[in-house]
């Protein structure tokens, strides 16, 4: 079903030299001109970093990640692309000086997509592109990756020349996929994993055909037109980097920081969406991720956990490469120790992060420990009233009123550590936390939950116990609280095993020479490609 | 020094964990003591709704349950492979689908069409009972009321379009603004148009301006709380509105009397509509979003054309009487158009069911033709329904014209005929305006003018003789033909509907 034209560009592109391994895309000398090659080489490197609800528009662990990034490498230039809800969302960081430029990639509201600037007769019926686009995305076989992949780059063509935002959500797209869902859903039912547990109303088509299409906006927006791109994590940043790889050449490198996929598959638990359409658009996200692992140039994720998720998705083992996040070390010194033992939290007040548990657990250690104390700092997001208002209670029924304190925001994050004997962290999920290192760094020994990156990061400095489990959280604590010489050691140790393994230094002197890796690879494979015949794929 | 510190994995102890939620048994073998079993019972509401095996590995990590715990504890090489265990032991369950409800339209809804043309029914009403009144006074007002309601309707279709827009952006706070700039602009705008029209045909005095703009502030603030989802605000200012003409009719006041009480009828109107405006959205969140763009305001002029047509297709007759072309006491209009105007809510009302009847069969079907044969089913139902309503309105309109002024000819059968045409194809637009169609009502209310122009231009003796209620009654089956073939044609086609 796919286009002749388009599976030619495909197997030739097998052809050409790889960077590292098959599925790699060395673009054809009509992607990227030498002058654009010659002028990178003169200049500093130009980085495209590509985020999803993050920097700069938000908080959090992947924002500060963002911002250590841009403003520990200044020789470096930077463009964020932020894909957002809306492209008319506000910056909350300060911006460093060598970020060039914010482009927002709004999925909801006008978009005014391209128009068409050449003769309509040279594309590719879109309906063809758009069918083969439907059959890789509910294709279950060996293939359906590559297919995707081809699909893509398809659409991806079209969108250059014509509005694709209008053509996916046109009658005649929710038509197909009404008939291809359909088709695929008597063919496969349940076992046919993704393409649909119940059959498929046209309701279901309606809105599954415009979620998706908003969704794609990020591949035909404008295309990044720096010399690498930095997709901050997989999933829709990876639409933009396709994007400009098959528009300029551009080499990209995918940082995975929690895993998207696992992340979509969490949210969509419960979500109001029909099994149908929650089926097809995690079809979709699989898809999508499938292709970011396939198609990196290379995979730094954020700890080992990661791998599986990503060996998992179709990602080349030797294209993985893990890169532990770093903290300033000077922001983070020992501290004395307070009088009263006391466990200290840092982080926001979300469910995410259990703070429930660790209300329960203390109730144990109050129990144990009547002079103990509990310190939560932390803000509490919009939505999270409810939850902050839970916990308020929470600490009141258990009778924990004067010594579990919910203390908010704290202005500067080693006073929080510093404020506890223990730091605790008992979320069930993580990626690899800031939390844990900047509180090892501090020489604080953690109890921490077994989740994400967290024993990669504690080693043997602290105890991990599993997720939900207030009395192994309270056992924990009160082996390092009453355990003096123990704590010490631990807490020490903790701060060793920052310097050694997680400091800013290390974590910015592995991106300095990957960026310049990967550009460079990349660049002298496509000059070596402007030898070769060059061919249109049109 | 963790490993120390030896703890029993959660996996262990899944029916003593206080913190999971009760346990469900319908999914997975009730009396299994196979760990796997006691999972899937644990996880039952997670593993009945899961839609990949992967949907189920994120919730075990969630839960805690890790590589080692899927190997130790449930004899897995790791999550993935038990999640397909679980996918397979515990079969999908769908909760039973619930159809979308239908919203239910308040009762200011069914007053709509009386709303929105209280103005021209109490003028009409007046003068049907000022018996003393000039034919010139009733030409000059009829003309004021008419030219201000053609060029206001069709000012306020464009408007109402922008201030949807702004609502659709979800920017409520600019909806309200470019509304209230709408109806200042409108006011000016289409008063000199009218004035100006006016003098043109010869039918203009100091009265005119004053009915224009009356009819004009009227009809755009109503239109605003339309908008706005206010409606009843224009309802409660009708029922003092409706009190006025009755004080005139009893001679308990004056004209110059029954003009300032009118004046400040509508000054509080007029306030209570730029309050409402001006306060709608101000809890919403702040959107940076224009009051309107270039080509958003391009976009509203095929509204402006479909509202300019279908108020000259309704004051056609009104226009014709101002130069004494009736039937009977009252112009030949009033007998179809006043019913007409009066169905407007339960065209509304229908209109409202329409849109209900499509969600929920496109929630119930599966294939396009079935879709497409129940859709046009649902369709003609409506359309049915409001034709019985419009029906029932046509006749009482027809007998009590005639029991009161005249008598029952073919012209009054052909007039009322034409109300029906007229509101079988004002329906049927309403219809493609909701599948953003407004291209195709344009198409056919232009149409329908311009048929009923040529029949009155065209000399006699080229067709024979068509008099004015035969003419009518041509363009208005003109109208409603196009329009119900159009509309016959985009029912059932998917995502088309608003």
């Amino acid at each position: 079903m796919l286009p002749t034209n388009i599976s030619k560009f495909f197997s030739n592109r097998a052809k050409h030299k790889s960077l590292g391994a098959a599925g790699d895309l060395i673009l054809p000398s009509s992607y990227g001109s030498t002058i654009d090659l010659l002028r990178s080489k003169q200049t500093p490197l130009v980085i495209d970093m590509v985020t999803e609800g993050t920097y700069p528009q938000a908080h959090g662990g992947v924002s500060v990640w963002c911002d250590q990034l841009l403003q520990g490498l200044p020789e470096y230039q930077f463009n964020v692309h932020a894909v957002a809800a809306s492209s008319s969302e506000a910056s909350v960081w300060k911006a460093p000086e060598n970020l060039r430029s914010v482009n927002m990639i709004g999925l909801w509201g006008d978009f005014g997509g391209r128009t068409l600037t050449r003769n309509k007769t040279t594309l590719v019926p879109f309906e063809q592109l758009h069918q083969a686009f439907l059959e890789a995305l509910l294709n279950t076989s060996e293939t359906a990756t590559s297919d995707f992949v081809h699909a893509l780059f398809g659409l991806h063509q079209y969108g250059c020349n014509a509005n694709l935002d209008a053509a996916l959500t046109s009658r005649g797209s929710v038509e197909r996929l009404v008939k291809t869902w359909r088709g695929r859903w008597l063919e496969g039912g349940r076992q046919l994993a993704g393409a649909g547990v119940v059959e498929p109303s046209l309701a279901d088509a309606m809105l599954a055909n415009e979620l998706i299409a908003h969704l794609m906006r990020p591949l035909s927006a404008s295309a990044p037109k720096g010399d690498l791109v930095h997709a901050v994590s997989n999933g829709l940043p990876v639409l933009v980097a396709l994007n400009a790889r098959w528009t300029h050449g551009t080499p990209f490198v995918l940082t995975e920081h929690g895993i998207y996929l696992r992340e979509r598959y969490l949210s969509y638990t419960g979500s109001p969406y029909s099994p149908a359409v929650k089926a097809l658009l995690l079809r979709f996200y699989r898809m999508l991720s499938n292709t970011g692992y396939m198609e990196a140039d290379l995979i730094t994720p954020g700890s080992d956990y990661n791998r599986r998720w990503e060996l998992l998705g179709g990602a080349h083992p030797e294209r993985i490469q893990r890169v532990y996040n770093g903290v300033d070390t000077a922001d983070f010194p020992t501290g004395i120790e307070p009088i009263t033992p006391t466990i200290s939290w840092l982080g926001r007040i979300d469910p995410i992060k259990d703070v429930d548990t660790l209300i329960r657990a203390f109730a144990y250690v109050h129990d144990q420990l009547p002079e103990s104390k509990l310190r939560v700092f932390g803000g509490t997001p919009k939505g999270g009233e409810g939850y902050h208002k839970h916990c308020q209670n929470l600490i009141k029924d258990l009778g924990l009123n004067d010594s579990a304190i919910l203390e908010g925001r704290v202005e500067v994050t080693v006073d929080a550590y510093h404020a506890g004997h223990v730091v605790a962290l008992t979320s069930i999920s993580e990626g690899f936390p800031y939390t844990a290192i900047e509180a090892m760094a501090a020489g604080r020994p953690l109890v921490a939950t077994d989740v994400g990156g967290v024993r990669e990061a504690i080693g043997d400095t602290g105890f991990v116990v599993p997720p939900r489990d207030p009395e192994a959280v309270a056992r924990a604590s009160l082996k390092l609280l009453t355990d003096h010489p123990l704590r010490q050691k631990m807490g020490a140790a903790a701060r060793d095993r920052v310097f050694n393994s997680f400091t800013l230094e290390n974590f910015l002197g592995i991106y300095r020479a990957l960026y310049r890796e990967v550009a460079d690879k990349t660049n002298n494979s496509m000059l070596e490609e402007q030898l070769a015949p060059s061919w249109s794929i049109t | 020094m963790s490993a120390r510190l030896e703890f029993v994995p959660l996996g262990l102890q899944p029916d003593s964990n206080q913190m999971h939620p009760p346990i469900s048994t319908a999914g997975a073998n009730r009396r299994s003591i196979d760990p796997v079993d006691v999972l899937g019972r644990r996880m039952d509401e997670i593993c009945v709704a899961a839609v990949s095996p992967l949907e189920i590995a994120a919730a075990l990590e969630m839960d805690g349950i890790n590589d080692r715990s899927a190997r130790e504890v449930y004899g897995h090489d790791d999550i993935f492979t038990l999640a397909e265990a679980l996918y397979v032991r515990v079969p999908f369950r769908q909760k039973s689908q619930t159809l979308p409800t239908q919203a239910k339209p308040s009762w200011v809804e069914v007053t709509r069409g009386l709303l929105y043309a209280f103005p021209g029914l109490m003028i009409a009403g007046f003068g049907l009972t000022n018996a003393d009144s000039s034919f010139e006074t009733t030409q000059t007002v009829s003309a004021g009321l008419v030219f201000g309601a053609i060029f206001s309707w069709a000012w306020s279709q464009g408007m109402a379009r922008l201030g949807y827009i702004k609502r659709g952006q979800s920017a409520p706070k600019q909806a309200g603004r470019t509304l209230m700039l709408g109806l200042g602009i409108g006011t000016i705008v289409v008063s000199i148009l009218a004035s100006w029209l006016q003098s043109g045909l010869g039918l203009f005095n100091g009265v005119m301006p004053v009915i224009a703009v009356t009819q004009t502030l009227y009809s755009l603030a109503a239109v605003v709380l339309f908008t706005l989802e206010r409606p009843n605000i224009l309802f409660y200012f009708a029922i003092p509105g409706l009190i006025i003409p009755f004080l005139r009719w009893d001679g308990i006041i004056d004209l110059p009397q029954t003009l300032i009480l009118a004046a400040i009828w509508l000054l509080g109107l007029i306030v209570s509509t730029f309050v409402i405006a001006f306060r709608y959205g101000e809890k919403s969140k702040a959107v940076t979003v224009p009051l309107f763009t270039l080509t958003e305001v391009l976009g509203s002029i095929p509204f402006v054309l479909q509202g300019a047509f279908s108020a000259l297709l309704l004051a056609f007759n009104t226009l014709m009487s101002m130069y004494g072309v009736q039937i009977g006491r009252l112009p030949p209009t009033s007998y179809a158009i006043v019913p007409l105007v009066l169905s407007m809510g339960f065209a509304e009302l229908e209109l409202g069911r329409y849109r209900g009847n499509m969600n929920q069969l496109l929630h119930v079907t599966f294939e396009l033709d079935q879709f497409k044969t129940a859709a046009q089913g649902v369709f003609a139902a409506c359309l049915g329904r409001y034709s019985l309503v419009l029906t029932a309105f046509l006749i009482i309109s027809g007998l009590t014209g005639s029991l009161l002024r005249g008598s029952i000819n073919q012209d009054l059968a052909f007039v009322l005929l034409e109300g029906l045409l007229l509101g079988a194809g004002f329906f049927a637009s309403f219809i493609l305006v909701a599948h953003n169609r407004v291209g195709d009502v344009v198409l056919s209310t232009a149409l329908a003018v311009l048929v009923r122009l040529w029949l009155l231009l065209i000399p006699a003796d080229v067709i024979g003789y068509v008099n004015l209620a035969q003419s009518e009654l041509i363009a208005s089956a003109v109208f409603a033909i196009a329009t119900l073939l159009i509309a016959r044609s985009i029912v059932g086609r998917l995502g088309t509907l608003a």
